[in-house]
């Protein structure tokens, strides 16, 4: 009876906990990316080439992959060339959302940073 | 033709949205890489697979405490519950017949002290109930079995705690026992780096020498030590026949029944096991003493694997489509 209860408390606590609404986040990578999506639609490894250091190749394609399940940005695959076999590569842009979360974000930054920083 | 086997043996572990999001795009990239060494695209994909499965535990562990209605933590919360009652039940027997010299002792540290003795043997065995007991009126599919092993793996983690903590707990119940604060430990409340140093000790001896006292003695220790491995490890093979026996017939009608059978018939039969191993030990010299230990656990792993072979979990049921 006192272990139904328990799993009760626990299952009522997580069912809380993830009902719970946050409003979105971006992290640094994630801005980054949007960023470099907000103007051209580009491919992983494009997108490392372009960030000049700031985003590496072994964490990209998970940033991006979790940014799709955010609904940041989408997805296509392109149609490979004539001739030329294999997987077809995956192109990203910045979806309207994404891009009202980065300058939401933004402004949020400049507005809680340092006067001096400003 | 390398990324293309990788992508194979991939597609059998990964799940279709890793794939799709992040093993195809990175080996599709890599076919653009012309003025770089292919090593380095797939140590990224490398790379990349550690950190979208670091991150994305929160989530599984999410998915397996919700999904089958909560099936999973029902079973860690019957293996728990099921576990303790049999120990303290198990310990009511020893405590009728404690001394009286520990009438004055507290019955909660006495039941304290003889509890992991009794959890080792319980914690392992109330898979045997929790599981069909969890999983009634449930379809055993691929993934709550995958599941169920997974919350067996976790028990194996807790006995190797009680097991360990198991010598100490005896020593302070035999000091109690006795009075005697300097009682001197048996092979019961030896560690297992001191079972092992008393093994190697004994086997100085070389074989011809040997007295046949000594000889037993090393064999009974040795046997000692490989039971208490087998013992830890016992909830995997208990939790395979338990998935055996829930995906069987009678356990899928009778799920209460069935586990409190294969319960009930386990605990005795390892005693009954325990007792006619002690007396073969001495009459069969030349069986080595690991092979009593692992056999019951071998057979146990084998009945469990036959049940579930005969009655294999079902996929998972696809989700309603229009009909076309």
């Amino acid at each position: 009876m006192a272990l139904t209860a328990v799993l009760r408390y626990v299952r009522f606590s997580i069912d809380v906990a993830s009902s719970t609404r946050h409003p979105p986040r971006l992290s640094d990578k994630e801005r980054v990316i949007l960023e470099l999506l907000s103007t051209e639609e580009l491919y992983g490894l494009e997108l490392v080439a372009a960030s000049r250091g700031r985003l590496k190749r072994g964490t990209v394609y998970v940033t991006l992959g979790r940014m799709e399940q955010k609904g940041y940005v989408s997805a296509r695959s392109e149609p490979s060339p004539e001739g030329a076999g294999g997987l077809p590569r995956r192109m990203y842009s910045a979806t309207p959302y994404g891009i009202r979360v980065m300058n939401a974000w933004s402004t949020l930054l400049q507005h809680l940073s340092p006067e001096h920083a400003r | 033709m390398t990324a293309e086997r990788i992508r194979r043996v991939l597609a059998r572990i990964c799940s279709e949205a890793t794939l799709t999001r992040i093993v195809d795009p990175i080996l599709a990239d890599m076919r653009w890489e012309r003025d770089r060494p292919s090593w380095l695209g797939y140590l990224a994909l490398l790379k990349a697979l550690a950190v979208h499965s670091t991150l994305s535990i929160p989530d599984a562990l999410g998915r397996a405490w919700r999904d089958d209605e909560h099936a999973v933590p029902r079973i860690a919360g019957l293996v728990l519950a099921s576990a303790l009652v049999a120990a303290v039940a198990l310990t009511a027997l020893p405590l009728t017949f404690a001394p009286f010299s520990m009438k004055s002792v507290p019955l909660v540290r006495l039941v304290v002290l003889l509890l992991p003795q009794a959890l080792v043997l319980t914690l392992p065995a109330a898979l045997l109930l929790a599981v069909p007991v969890a999983l009634r009126n449930r379809a055993l599919t691929r993934t709550l079995a995958r599941r169920t092993v997974a919350v067996s793996i976790c028990c194996v983690a807790a006995t190797l705690v009680v097991m360990l903590w198991m010598p100490e707990a005896n020593q302070s119940y035999r000091v109690l026992a006795s009075g005697n604060p300097s009682v001197p430990r048996g092979p019961n409340e030896w560690g297992f780096a001191t079972l092992r140093e008393q093994i190697d000790v004994l086997n100085l001896t070389s074989e011809d020498r040997m007295t046949p006292e000594a000889r037993n003695m090393s064999r009974r220790l040795e046997y000692a030590y490989h039971v208490r491995v087998a013992l830890i490890s016992a909830p995997i093979y208990l939790g395979l026949l338990a998935l055996g026996v829930t995906g069987s017939p009678a356990g899928r009608r009778r799920p209460v029944v069935a586990g409190v059978v294969a319960l009930v018939l386990y605990l005795p039969w390892l005693f009954e096991i325990s007792e006619a191993t002690t007396a073969s030990l001495e009459r069969f010299p030349s069986v080595p003493p690991q092979v009593y230990a692992w056999t019951p656990m071998l057979v146990i792993a084998a009945v469990g694997l036959w049940l579930i072979a005969r009655h294999p979990p079902a996929d998972a049921q696809p989700p309603i489509t229009e009909a076309r």
